[in-house]
């Protein structure tokens, strides 16, 4: 049972082959704090999680990617092959290939489902409107017909709007989907399908389409979650493949009296009065040696919430 | 393929024995591709990353070779290697049996019989 | 025709049926029913329709250069974005432009037939400098009318417009041809700046000059 982590432990991390983003020297200045990203990589064929508190830039760096927000100081390469400058060209096909939903000031205020339609069509090349009443059916949006185009978007629910802009994108074929908080406003079960449609996508482009969404709340998408980044205060504080991350850090759990000694080893340590637990860079481990603690692989929220806490202003006492 | 979220054994674990079992009963032959690892990240509902740390995993055992833009098929067993495989899941059951042992509190001695009479019932 | 296309994406059905087709039948009707003189009646129900336009922009334009509408994401998410906004803001002001001098046609005409009295001069200097009133009031009314969000405040800014009408209508009623053209010089500038002002606010969303 043990050999896989044997023949593992110590091996380097993977290599990202191709990027479908790639950013250098990313600076902006946002309603109080720096975006500062010197060099970030978003693989190709992936699907990336950007994680972090509210207010840690995630919002900001998806609209730079997204291209909905221009200014900025650095460069970003899309799918290794155009810069951000050409981007803005009429005959550029980057926007044609990104497929983004964002927050609150997505669509006009005034229109109705089926304007959203018809604009989707002039705004797109590549858009297919009979998939897009298909998943307006599919997911519940509105009822069929005309009565249901009629509906006022700013009278849908919060999980309505983000159905519906889903809809949008995956009626158009893409190569890559920016999603800011695309869980968040929806209910467990249309998670659940949410999760199920990012996989179909990730399969259907056969290596070829990537997705990177933001979250605050990685434990339901832990399982469309390849790589993933974790931001802090405008900075990326921890990156990596998510099953790289798991072998990097390993959960400790020990006795109370062991805490004060185990602590400098710790990436982040929460202490109780039956025991500590923490995580620990698995290099670090042997630092640990001789403590009566069992060790455990870390899921993906746990690293999160370890290297948040370890990264956070947020202090409780 | 069964997999358990909470069993402490690591997903692309469970994957990588489920093929494993698959290739040393004959069940994938050689020469067979695997599923595409896409596909079979979507089939599992679980990550792309998760299944293919599974195939790297058996692609390191030598079970299987990734081929560039085909995915992975599984190679020629020879039998040496298999046989060597079933000792090592041989040795892992029997450690388990011991460690239960142990903590009941089961001495070597008693083991021993135990084993002995299980193989009798099942040879009779 | 792309143009137009874009244009009817920012026209709810509702909008269709109430502003682009029962608006102008009613008005006309209105105008042969009460046909006395050419002036009047022409001239209280452009008051009227100038009301009614700058509230109706509320379904198509509205709030859309207010701070929180910097937004539009979905717009400026596409390199065609830009383009397809300023369409629509431009096929906007032509079918504004359009219905008016169409008002003014049936107008004229409904008065010929029922005095038999001659197009003279004059009654196109009037029909112009109506017409160009109008359409400067409806636009200044639709400038400021779009950085309104609330209904409440968009009457009043509706009822302004009226009043400005009412202003504008005393420089160019009956005057020389020459000052008729300076009223229809206006109404051109006036057609860009309100496309321009839209355009600017969504390049401000672009950019909102913190880098």
């Amino acid at each position: 049972m043990t050999e896989g982590v044997k023949s593992y432990y110590g091996r380097e991390q993977r290599q990202m082959k191709d990027s479908a983003l790639k950013m250098r020297d990313i600076k902006k200045k946002f309603r109080g704090f720096t975006l500062d990203i010197p060099q970030l990589e978003i693989p190709k064929g992936f699907s990336t999680a950007l994680i972090g508190e509210n207010g840690a830039g995630k919002t900001t760096l998806l609209n730079l990617l997204a291209g909905i927000r221009l200014d900025y100081k650095g460069e970003i390469t899309f799918f290794e092959k155009w810069k951000d400058a050409e981007r803005e060209r009429e005959t550029n096909p980057v926007r044609e290939m990104i497929g983004y939903t964002g927050g609150g000031n997505y669509y006009l205020p005034n229109w109705t489902v089926g304007q959203a339609e018809e604009v989707t069509k002039l705004l797109f090349e590549k858009f297919d409107s009979d998939k897009f009443e298909l998943l307006l059916e599919q997911l519940q949006i509105v009822e069929r017909g005309i009565g249901g185009k009629a509906k006022k978007i700013s009278e849908l629910s919060d999980g309505n709007k983000m159905k519906l802009m889903l809809a949008g994108i995956f009626a158009r074929e893409t190569q890559l989907l920016i999603l800011d908080e695309p869980a968040s406003p929806l209910d467990p079960l249309m998670r659940d399908v949410l999760c199920d449609m990012l996989r179909g996508y990730i399969e259907s482009g056969g290596g070829e389409k990537t997705i990177l969404f933001s979250t605050h709340n990685i434990a339901d998408m832990e399982n469309v979650t390849d790589y993933a980044v974790i931001m802090e205060h405008g900075r990326v504080v921890e990156r990596g493949f998510v099953e790289d991350l798991k072998e990097k850090y390993t959960l400790v759990k020990g006795e109370s009296e062991d805490a004060e000694i185990a602590e400098p080893a710790l990436v982040s340590i929460s202490k109780n009065h039956y025991g500590f637990e923490g995580l620990c860079l698995t290099e670090n481990l042997n630092q640990l040696a001789g403590l009566d603690m069992q060790t455990e692989r870390p899921t993906l929220s746990q690293i999160c919430v370890a290297v948040m806490r370890q990264n956070s202003r947020i202090r409780l006492s | 393929m069964k997999l358990l979220q909470n069993s402490g054994i690591p997903i692309y674990q469970q994957i990588a024995e489920a093929f494993r079992a698959d290739i040393m009963s004959g069940k994938l032959k050689t020469g067979d591709y695997l599923p595409s690892i896409r596909g079979l990240a979507k089939e599992l509902k679980i990550s792309v990353i998760t299944t293919m740390k599974a195939y790297e995993l058996l692609e390191e055992e030598g079970l299987v070779t990734a081929m560039q833009g085909k995915g992975f098929y599984v190679n020629a067993q020879d039998s040496e290697m298999i046989r060597e495989q079933h000792m090592r899941r041989v040795e892992d059951s029997l450690q388990d049996a011991i460690k239960s042992a142990r903590i009941a509190g089961i001495g070597g001695e008693e083991l021993m019989q135990m084993l002995k009479l299980l193989l009798d019932m099942e040879e009779s | 025709m792309k143009a137009i296309k874009s244009y009817l994406c920012f026209v709810p059905f509702l909008y269709r049926i109430l502003v682009l087709v029962l608006m102008p039948v009613v008005s006309c009707g209105v105008e042969y029913g009460l046909m006395l003189d050419y002036v009047m009646p022409m001239y209280l129900l452009l008051m009227l329709v100038v009301i009614a336009e700058v509230l109706a922009d509320y379904w198509t334009f509205g709030g859309i250069c207010a701070r929180e509408f910097h937004g539009a994401e979905y717009l400026k998410s596409s390199v065609k974005g830009r383009g397809v906004l300023k369409a629509a803001l431009f096929v906007d002001c032509i079918r504004k432009a359009i219905w008016l001098i169409l008002l003014a046609g049936v107008n004229v005409l409904c008065w010929q037939q029922k005095t038999g009295e001659p197009v003279t001069n004059h009654v196109v200097r009037v029909m112009v400098g109506m017409v160009c009133s109008a359409y400067i009031a409806i636009l200044i009314g639709n400038c400021v009318g779009r950085y309104v969000q609330n209904y409440g405040i968009l009457l009043f800014v509706a009822n302004l417009a009226g009043i400005v009408y009412i202003g504008i209508s005393f420089v160019f009623l009956g005057v020389p041809f020459l000052v008729c053209m300076l009223g229809v010089a206006v109404g051109f500038g006036l057609t860009y700046f309100s496309v321009w002002n839209v355009m600017r606010k969504m390049e401000e969303g672009y950019y909102d000059g913190e880098s």
